[in-house]
């Protein structure tokens, strides 16, 4: 089992549900996304997809509580056990996409 | 380890936690609140444990929220002093008996922090991440929920959970003016 050191985010597996977002209690977890229509162009009915833009977990703030993991309905997120580093400001505890993989 | 729960009366939370201390559970593990204000009231819990015993207990009890009184238990668990300051900081409860009740953190200015009706200036200054919404009405045609649904108009505003509307003052007048969409073109 992985140590609870840090949250990693599987992008290909999230669908940009704001699950997360809304649930985390520090506020910490911000997420941007647009919709793209899919399918057959002219169908009746269009459907569309979500695709994350960014995703961005502010360190400074986390409390490693862990309810973003539980509440992901795809698995998208799971605990690693490589710790966050060190920052010399606190922009750097700002991770986006790269860093959470 | 097993886990008894233990609901009683306000008036025997001391005696109740004195009998479990002098039955083997004497270690204090936690000591805190909860507050319920939708039933005007505050619950207290204590978490007893007896080590060599291998034995929890929880007891619990409830105080009128608008004058939170209970016994201090710091004559028959000493380690109880520190969280019953902090829970009279954080919840406002008085425990009598307990010589120091003095705030740890606060002045005592913004009121009784973890009770759910005191406003924290900083969740309404700060813009909640979780407002911003995937489906919002894309810039062309007609918006769209995930699934294909056309949505009759753009969803109502989420609101951060705990915040309560009337901390934020009413500077940006009504929000989402229902039933704009559809009413023009009626006659
Ligand atoms: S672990 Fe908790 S505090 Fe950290 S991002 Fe997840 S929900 Fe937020
Ligand atoms: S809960 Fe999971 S799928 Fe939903 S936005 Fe967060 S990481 Fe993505």
């Amino acid at each position: 089992m992985a140590a609870h050191a840090r949250i990693a985010l599987d992008a290909a597996a999230c669908t940009s549900c704001m699950l997360c977002v809304r649930e985390c209690p520090t506020w910490c977890i911000t997420l941007t996304a647009h919709q793209e229509s899919v399918g057959d162009p002219g169908a009746r009915r269009p459907r569309t997809v979500n695709v994350l833009d960014a995703f961005t977990i502010d360190w400074g703030l986390c409390m490693y509580c862990g309810i973003c993991v539980e509440v992901c309905p795809f698995d998208a997120l799971g605990w690693r056990s490589d710790p966050v580093g060190p920052a010399s400001a606190p922009e750097g505890l700002r991770h986006g996409i790269t860093e959470l993989r | 380890m097993r886990c008894d729960e233990l609901a009683v009366a306000a008036t025997s939370w001391r005696a109740t936690c004195a009998e479990l201390a002098a039955d083997g559970a004497r270690m204090l593990d936690f000591l805190t609140c909860v507050d319920e204000p939708a039933d005007a009231r505050i619950e207290v819990l204590a978490h007893l444990v007896d080590v060599p015993g291998r034995r929890r207990v929880l007891v619990r009890t409830t105080v009128d929220r608008a004058d939170p009184e209970l016994d201090s238990v710091v004559d028959v668990l000493p380690g109880a002093a520190w969280h019953e300051r902090e829970a009279h900081e954080m919840f406002g409860v008085r425990f009598t008996g307990n010589p120091d009740l003095r705030p740890l953190l606060t002045t005592g200015a913004m009121g009784h922090p973890l009770r759910r009706t005191t406003p924290l200036p900083s969740r309404v200054q700060t813009p909640w991440p979780g407002a911003s919404d995937p489906a919002e009405r894309p810039p062309e045609g007609p918006p769209v929920r995930p699934g294909g649904r056309v949505a009759a108009r753009p969803r109502s505003r989420l609101a951060p959970p705990g915040v309560l509307p009337e901390w934020t003052p009413a500077t940006e007048g009504p929000r989402g003016a229902e039933g704009t969409p559809g009413a023009e073109g009626s006659t």
